[in-house]
């Protein structure tokens, strides 16, 4: 018998491994390529990326919390025209599709982010950002209305030639809404979830602990939810839909494939264990041997019969 | 980077909440520089709480001896299950990490000293500093301070290689008593021919000492704290201010050492 594929394709990407690198968490992957096998990711998804140079949010940006992190980075980043010059053609020589994320202010940030990234050789895809619960303007405040998300998706599937992701917030009522709105406004593909907004206080200084007050909740914690929301998202479109919130094992990468995602993103348990994608491709591919499954294609949303 | 499971040679309460770990690990041994750091993890078992690896200063590092050293303080979660790590075990280590300190150019024949000044548990990065110093021949002045005598660390290293070595506590059940800035002052003319000073520990106190330096005249290079995620510089989570860069710096990557005089210290 062959050897199981580990082969998707995710909007008209061929990827090898249906692994990716959650936005943020894995910076432009300049600090982990070195140290970890480029071969167990499909695709890399590298930090927000706005017009503008950003500084971020005033330290403390992060904050542990039971199984989980509190973080408030606020798209610290360095511009789009710094990304190309600089982080691009660093990024490009590991040989992975790059899939950008993309953040703006307005709606014509967005495309105009898209417009000079089009510019640019060697990125497979980009990720709309409309759910970064750090900024004060855009982020967030997009990804949870039904209309304005849609509006997005539009705005940059007219200026893009390469397919368009949509990284959904988990902080709404109805997410499977807005997904559908955003497949109807011709998103290609839809990420979830970004992380959920929370807050933790110091008592001994009596004030929220982060110095933006708030945050988002990442890590195992949100697993559930998050686990959840794939669900619930997957069944109610037909794009493919990447899963990601506290992956940290081929168990856990396994329930969001079987919840329906088509691929998933790792995170936060990068930063705990930087081998953890090796991890998951390992032990994916040996419970399909195990369990007599030629591709993972056949494992996504089994769990819906 | 290294990242493996050394064997736990010993974990041992030196003092009241105060540990010190060992770990044989030859091959971060043999690259670790003094003011570079390690992540551990603090949770076994495919637990994930305390979910994120703790970051902890190389208190010493022998590559003759292949091992790596820490000096830590218990005061939550992770240094909690840190402190329950048991001798023959195994650490899950990650390093060696960070912009370290760095010593300065000595003109032949000189034996120029420099200035260790510790607080507390800040103590710990400035040990494999003086034993290096020490070996390559600057002369190593030790200024340690604490609260009280309890939180007092004067390491075996440091007893060792300092030509002088003050102490002082706050309450005075210690040394001198006064705060570590009051020392300094007392010892002013001892300080006062060192170049550079460095400096660890509570960032008030840090921030005194370098206001203390800059009076003086002598450069100092501070060892920053902050919470990390990566520890690697991805995630860009313990970001500080610092007059380097228009934007925040990351501490575990352009520091954790930084010049004094560049960093800009919160009241």
């Amino acid at each position: 018998m062959t050897s199981p594929s580990l082969k998707i394709n995710l909007a008209g990407l061929e990827l090898e491994s249906p692994i990716l690198t959650g936005s943020g968490t894995f910076g432009y992957g300049l600090e982990y390529l070195p140290i970890i096998d480029a071969d167990d990711l499909g695709a890399l998804v590298v930090t927000g990326t706005t017009w503008e140079p950003r500084p971020g949010n005033p330290p403390p940006r992060i904050w542990e919390t039971p199984s989980g992190i509190l973080n408030a980075i606020g798209l610290e980043n360095p511009g789009v025209n710094v990304f190309i010059q600089k982080k691009l053609p660093q990024i490009a020589s590991y040989d992975l599709p790059i899939i950008v994320n993309v953040a703006g202010n307005t709606l014509d940030e967005y495309a105009q982010v898209i417009r000079e990234l089009e510019k640019a050789p060697g990125i497979a895809a980009y990720e709309l950002n409309i759910s970064c619960p750090n900024v004060r303007q855009g982020g967030m405040a997009f990804g949870t209305d039904g209309h304005t998300a849609a509006a997005v998706t539009m705005a940059a599937k007219s200026v893009a030639t390469r397919p368009i992701i949509v990284k959904l917030s988990p902080n709404v009522t109805d997410i499977a809404a807005i997904a559908l709105a955003v497949e109807e406004a011709g998103a290609d593909a839809l990420s979830l979830v970004n992380t959920f907004l929370g807050m933790a206080i110091d008592i001994d200084k009596r004030r929220p602990v982060l110095g933006n007050q708030m945050g988002g909740l990442s890590g195992p914690a949100i697993r559930p939810i998050a686990l959840r929301m794939v669900w619930q998202v997957s069944q109610a479109v037909t794009i493919p839909v990447i899963g990601m919130g506290g992956i940290d094992s081929w168990q856990a990468a396994l329930e969001f494939i079987m919840a329906g995602a088509t691929a998933i993103a790792v995170g936060t348990a990068f930063f705990i264990n930087p081998y953890v994608a090796k991890e998951i491709r390992q032990g994916l591919l040996s419970y399909m041997e195990r369990e007599h499954f030629t591709s993972i294609d056949q494992l996504v949303g089994i769990a819906w019969q | 980077m290294i990242i493996e499971k050394a064997r736990v040679i010993s974990n041992s309460e030196i003092k009241l909440g105060y540990y010190f770990l060992r770990l044989f690990s030859p091959k971060m041994a043999e690259v670790a520089e003094p003011g570079q750091f390690a992540m551990l993890r603090c949770s076994y078992n495919n637990t994930s709480d305390p979910l994120l690896r703790r970051p902890l200063s190389f208190h010493d590092a022998s590559w003759k001896k292949g091992e790596i050293s820490f000096l830590y303080q218990v005061k939550g979660k992770g240094t909690k299950e840190l402190s329950r790590l048991v001798a023959n075990g195994s650490a899950d280590v990650m390093g060696p990490l960070g912009t370290g300190f760095r010593l300065p150019k000595v003109s032949p024949g000189k034996r120029q000293p420099i200035a260790i000044i510790g607080c507390g548990v800040g103590v710990a990065p400035l040990v494999f500093l003086a034993s290096t110093a020490h070996n390559r021949g600057y002369e190593v002045r030790t200024f340690i301070g604490a609260r009280s005598e309890s939180s007092l660390l004067v390491d075996p290293i440091l007893v060792a290689k300092s030509s002088v070595l003050s102490t002082a506590t706050e309450d005075g059940s210690a040394g001198y008593h006064g705060n570590i800035v009051s020392l300094l002052r007392n010892k002013e003319s001892l300080v006062a021919e060192c170049g550079p000073a460095y400096v660890c520990g509570p960032e008030a106190a840090m921030a005194a000492v370098v206001s203390l330096c800059t009076e003086l005249g002598i450069p100092c290079q501070v060892s920053l704290e902050s919470i990390m995620a990566c520890g690697v510089g991805a995630c860009l989570g313990c970001t500080c201010n610092t007059t380097r860069s228009p934007n925040y710096t990351r501490v575990c990557t352009e520091g954790p050492v930084f010049d004094g005089e560049e960093v800009v210290f919160c009241d």
